[in-house]
């Protein structure tokens, strides 16, 4: 996705092990766990698990949705 | 101290066969971390393997602040992987590249180096046209 929109999209891959605070942080319980983020309005979404590429872009366009209404479906 | 094994380097060689443009990786280190050190000896014996296509520099976090702050740096040791045109490919490893992480690297490296994208058509559009700016964090463990 990263390298998709290299400008828009950061992708992370943190090992957990190593940083123990920040993982503690993230309330990172089990692996994989992923941290969705934007800037201004500071907003996240976050999930467990090896998901799919749909469940991906739905988790983005939570993230990104300020109405409240994302169409899931899309 | 040999960080690769010779069935690794084996490995690495036919899997870099399929490298085409030039990747260059970003390494960030705290000299007297031992992760740090790791990292760099495990990305030293991986870029050797492809000199001509892979390279490989390493900035010291504290004497490198301010192209540290530019790339978004918080954490050593972080590899950044940048394209033939030393564009920034968006993609950051933080920690050390071994077990399930080295395989992101060397996914990522020949992402990068062929410019594939293995999303479906539909999330490409969807992702190439996001008007703000996110980052997607996956915390992952080695083993």
């Amino acid at each position: 996705m990263a390298l998709a929109n290299p400008v828009r999209v950061r992708a992370e891959s943190v090992d957990a092990n190593e940083f123990l605070e920040w993982a503690d942080q993230e309330s990172v319980y089990s692996v994989p766990k992923t941290v969705l983020t934007t800037k201004d309005p500071a907003r996240s979404v976050s999930f467990e698990g090896a998901v799919s590429e749909e469940y991906m872009i739905r988790q983005i366009k939570l993230l990104l949705d300020d109405t409240g209404q994302v169409d899931l479906g899309s | 101290m040999a960080f690769l094994s010779d069935r690794d380097r084996q490995t690495l060689a036919e899997m870099f066969r399929d490298l085409k443009f030039p990747v260059h990786l970003e390494l960030f280190i705290n000299p007297d971390q031992e992760w740090s050190q790791h990292a760099q000896g495990i990305l030293s014996e991986v870029v050797g393997l492809m000199p001509d296509l892979l390279h490989l520099e390493t900035y010291h976090l504290e004497k490198n602040r301010l192209l540290a702050a530019l790339y978004g740096v918080t954490a050593v040791p972080c590899i950044i992987l940048r394209d033939k045109n030393e564009d920034d490919s968006g993609i950051r490893i933080i920690g050390i590249p071994a077990g399930y992480e080295f395989a992101v690297l060397v996914e990522d490296i020949l992402d990068v180096s062929t410019g594939r994208n293995r999303l479906r058509e539909k999330s490409l559009h969807y992702i190439r046209n996001l008007e703000r700016d996110i980052t997607m964090q996956v915390f992952v463990t080695p083993t």
